[in-house]
């Protein structure tokens, strides 16, 4: 980790610090902990030959007056391999688990999260842990936000005599706004630095038309901007336009807008719809056919100069007749999202490539 | 020889940055006006708040509307940021309260 990563995460854990001394525990308009949530999900993702389909499970519940826990488990399995993972068979498959623990402590208008994460499976175990801190000022007009994270992971898969674990650390830092009495604006900035094994064990690189192995950086630090507004404009319905702006010392730059709209329609049914557009620039070890045996060679395609677009929506139904039941309130959600990609300089078989994306998703949440 | 093998390289990059970013202002910046636009239609005024003016307490109904949370809706974001790591280079999280810091 260099001496820049150090400075911002000691100075990050000084602000928190600072930050948490100065809450006044007399002052009023309290902030409020996330509500009760109890989630039962599917999600099936399709893109380039990989196919990823799991369950999601969401526990949240107030189990203190002040005090929030929150349990998650996702399970999914992974089949098939991508276009630049030509040592992949399509019957290629991994089980990939995840858990969180997240708590959440009410302290008059400040909260405090601490969260343990955990993943395993056939290719990887990580392990990590989060912080982060939320304060609102001026009687909730504005609130900062600041998060810091560690996790570590362990390569699974024998590499030989490559460094096989990954050191991460970030940082987050955000600002909410309230700028009129019908409009937010949010300001957030995101820091990453890892160290270890980066590379995708699957991919290879391209030498003068012969195939030889990957060859990545150990080390990658990102930085990441965004800037959203939001917009009230009637009883359940809001629109939103967001820009995000990414570099990394990879050489990637990165470029995001996303555009979205919901409303509230007949009596029980909620639409948001949303766009997205994408854009990127190629790692500097990024190379289709390389003419030369460089020290970083890769020919990975989420490295290449590509864009795409994307268009979705969720759709919320409330269940009323279970509402009689046992739940205060229920809901059917169900999402889907389009995304068309366009690779600027990764080919295959001599032609520039694209591929659809499609992300399903269906879950139940409800309110006990 | 190695030479111009490196300066063609950071060319064929610059171009491809530059090809990059005009396609960035040819479709982006006009899906934000237009966003923008539709957004601000219904708006028979627009206004920078004075410092002596901001919002009062009493007057915070719609942003405490459900569909003005910063997240509308945690689970899909969690399932489509999954989906989003494994098909571009870009780490772009969000912070959602009750994710840790989701980093």
């Amino acid at each position: 980790m260099t001496s820049i990563s150090r400075v911002i995460i000691r100075c990050s854990l000084l602000l928190v610090a600072v930050i948490s001394f100065q809450v006044n525990p007399n002052s009023s308009n309290a902030a409020s902990l996330p509500e009760d949530l109890y989630a039962l999900g599917y999600s099936q993702h399709s893109a380039d030959g990989v196919d990823v389909s799991g369950a999601i499970l969401h526990l949240r519940k107030q189990v203190l007056s002040q005090f929030s826990l929150g349990v998650s488990y996702r399970s999914e399995q992974l089949q098939g391999g991508a276009s630049d993972q030509p040592r992949i068979t399509q019957s290629f498959s991994n089980q990939i688990d995840s858990f969180n623990l997240n708590g959440v402590l009410l302290r008059d208008r400040g909260l405090l999260e601490f969260s343990l994460n955990g993943t395993d499976s056939d290719e990887y175990t990580s392990k990590g842990v989060t912080a982060a801190f939320t304060q609102e000022f001026f009687a909730g007009l504005q609130s900062l936000h600041l998060g810091l994270g560690h996790s570590k992971d362990q390569v699974n898969l024998r590499l030989g005599d490559q460094n096989d674990q990954i050191d991460r650390y970030s940082a987050h830092i955000g600002w909410q706004q309230v700028w009129s009495k019908t409009e937010k604006v949010y300001l957030d900035y995101q820091f990453i630095t890892e160290q270890g094994f980066l590379a995708d064990p699957y991919a290879e690189s391209v030498l003068n038309g012969g195939s030889f192995d990957a060859k990545y950086p150990d080390y990658r630090t990102s930085h990441s901007l965004s800037l959203r507004y939001q917009r009230f404009l009637a009883k359940n319905s809001s629109a939103s336009v967001q820009y995000q702006y990414y570099n990394d010392t990879w050489d990637i730059v990165g470029h995001l807008v996303t555009t979205q709209f919901q409303r509230k329609f007949k009596r029980d049914w909620q639409l948001q719809v949303n766009a997205r557009l994408y854009t990127q620039t190629q790692a500097f070890f990024y190379s289709n056919n390389s003419p030369l045996n460089l020290r970083f060679l890769a020919k990975d395609k989420e490295l290449s100069d590509f864009y795409n677009a994307g268009l979705g929506f969720n759709l919320r139904k409330r269940l009323s007749l279970i509402r009689h039941f046992f739940v205060e309130e229920a809901f059917l959600n169900i999402g889907y999202q389009a995304s068309f990609f366009e690779f600027d300089n990764y080919e295959l078989q001599g032609a520039p490539y694209s591929f659809q994306s499609d992300l399903l998703q269906v879950y139940l949440t409800a309110k006990l | 020889m190695q030479t111009s093998i490196s300066t063609s390289i950071t060319a064929v990059h610059t171009r491809s940055a530059s090809t990059s970013m005009a396609r960035l202002k040819a479709v982006l910046l006009p899906s934000i006006l237009v966003t923008i636009g539709v957004m601000l239609s219904g708006c028979s005024n627009v206004e920078v708040p004075a410092l002596d003016n901001w919002v009062k307490p009493y007057e915070k109904s719609a942003l405490e509307d459900p569909s003005m949370a910063r997240v509308d809706n945690p689970i899909a974001d969690q399932i489509q940021r999954g989906a989003r790591s494994r098909t571009e280079g870009a780490r772009f999280k969000q912070f959602t309260i009750g994710e840790g810091c989701a980093c």
